[in-house]
């Protein structure tokens, strides 16, 4: 125990290490990609993995009156890590929102298969440490392309891995159950990926699978997505063609 | 001078050659600016048709094909379609003659509602388009929605949809629209280039491909 403890320091100390020397963007760059090459490569293989999970093969791995089910148990089992990074953000009132639906759901809906906390009300917050970074101020850093994880910056994945290692789960009942939580978990959010990929089929297909150049067009999506999810409104420039248009 | 009503409605014998010398001055300062500007009434009782519009095709109970029917002519009626056009296709606008760019604006409207329609309409089977409020950067209005939606599999979610209306349009109409923070003009910016450069450049082979895409 106290080693893993030490461990975990250990690796804390090495992401802020990694933080600071975050790839600085430069001023006003709206992408900054910098592993270009990298990134395609993982994109090239993601994109052959896709292939594997979309269509019928997803169908059969993941029923549709399942989804829900995978879903709402990946997302419940993830409400403690949601609770202690909306604490550190000092979103109190989300952290409490958060807390009480891990509990209901946990107690009244089968573990969390079943969502009765939105049910009554009471909506809670999915966050992660790349947003407790940027709530503490941290920059984007360059855009990431991860293998399996898929699209990132080197915030996203210095909290992907913070989230790993403070993960609150774990520390919920005897060592054993929490790691079998853990392990379900870690099934489900598989599988609830799987699911989605089929949920939203129209869109990834209409806007990356069939586009001419799958890897710029996730990573613009991805980015502006990301920016609008920890901003909380759609970034506006000036920009405005009928300016362009005057100028011929 | 740049307050010189710009208005061409006036009786000839107003038009003393002083008064045209006057005008071509101040047309030769702000080449093309619009008899008069968008207003943000304009902008916003444009994008609350555009909102009931689409809030009745989602309800609407068609068929997939049906809905991307009747959101093409959304484009049509709401949005500036050769402002748009032109735009993504970037500097290759400049070398394409006026019926190539015609012809282009009109199967990238389809190709636009195809993609788009397939995207937003595919998922859901109901739900309302909301007008929640406008601000204004630079010359650009820019009009906030929610478009709170019902998925076919059960559920509800609620998109942030912002329409962008250039005051300096001669008419009101879009030329954008950013859906949960993802902005249809950057991305087709980036897409439609990179279509182009796919066929050597050839506009002319773009525009006989795009109708099989989106």
């Amino acid at each position: 125990m106290c080693l893993l403890t030490s461990l975990r320091a250990a690796a804390l100390g090495l992401v802020a290490l990694a933080l600071s020397a975050c790839t600085p963007a430069p001023q006003g760059a709206d992408i900054w990609d910098p592993w270009e090459e990298r990134n395609r490569r993982a994109h090239a293989g993601n994109q052959q993995l896709d292939r594997l999970i979309s269509g019928e093969t997803g169908d059969r791995a993941l029923p549709a009156p399942m989804r829900r089910g995978v879903a709402n148990f990946a997302a419940n089992a993830g409400a403690p890590a949601d609770t202690l990074n909306s604490l550190l953000q000092g979103r109190l009132d989300m952290a409490v929102a958060n807390a009480f639906r891990f509990v209901i759901n946990t107690t009244f809906g089968l573990g969390g298969v079943f969502d009765i906390a939105t049910g009554m009300g009471l909506d809670g917050r999915r966050t992660d440490f790349g947003e407790t970074l940027h709530v503490w101020g941290a920059p984007e850093g360059a855009y990431l392309d991860l293998p399996v994880l898929g699209p990132s910056t080197e915030r996203d994945a210095a909290g992907l891995l913070v989230d790993f290692l403070i993960d609150p789960l774990n520390a919920l009942g005897p060592a054993e159950r929490a790691r079998r939580a853990v392990a379900a978990r870690t099934l489900a959010r598989g599988l609830a990926r799987i699911g989605d990929r089929a949920e939203y089929s129209d869109f990834v297909d209409a806007l990356i699978t069939e586009s001419s150049d799958s890897y710029v067009q996730s990573r613009l999506l991805y980015l502006q997505y990301r920016r609008f999810l920890l901003e909380g409104e759609a970034r506006i420039d000036d920009f405005d063609p009928y300016e362009d248009l005057y100028a011929d | 001078m740049i307050s010189t009503p710009m208005r061409i409605f006036m009786p000839t014998e107003l038009l003393t050659r002083r008064r045209l010398l006057a005008l071509a001055a101040g047309a030769a300062v702000l080449p093309a600016l619009p008899a008069q500007a968008v207003t943000e009434g304009e902008a916003r009782g444009l994008v609350d048709q555009v909102a009931a519009e689409l809030t009745a095709i989602v309800n609407s109970g068609g068929s997939l094909g049906q809905m991307i029917g009747r959101f093409e002519r959304v484009f049509d009626r709401f949005a500036d379609m050769p402002v748009i056009a032109r735009s993504v296709l970037g500097p290759a606008a400049r070398q394409a003659s006026a019926q190539q760019l015609a012809r282009f604006t009109e199967v990238y409207r389809g190709y636009l509602a195809r993609k788009y329609g397939r995207a937003l309409f595919g998922g859901y089977s109901g739900g309302t388009v909301t007008v929640t409020g406008v601000r204004k950067s630079g010359t650009v209005w820019s009009v906030g929605s929610t478009a709170r939606m019902q998925r076919r599999s059960g559920g509800s979610e609620s998109l942030d949809v912002v329409w962008q209306v250039s005051e300096r349009s001669p008419a009101p109409r879009f030329f954008n629209m950013i859906i949960d923070g993802v902005s249809l003009f950057a991305v087709e910016r980036e897409e439609v280039p990179a279509l182009l450069e796919a066929r050597r450049g050839n506009l002319d082979r773009l525009i006989a491909d795009l109708p099989g895409l989106g």
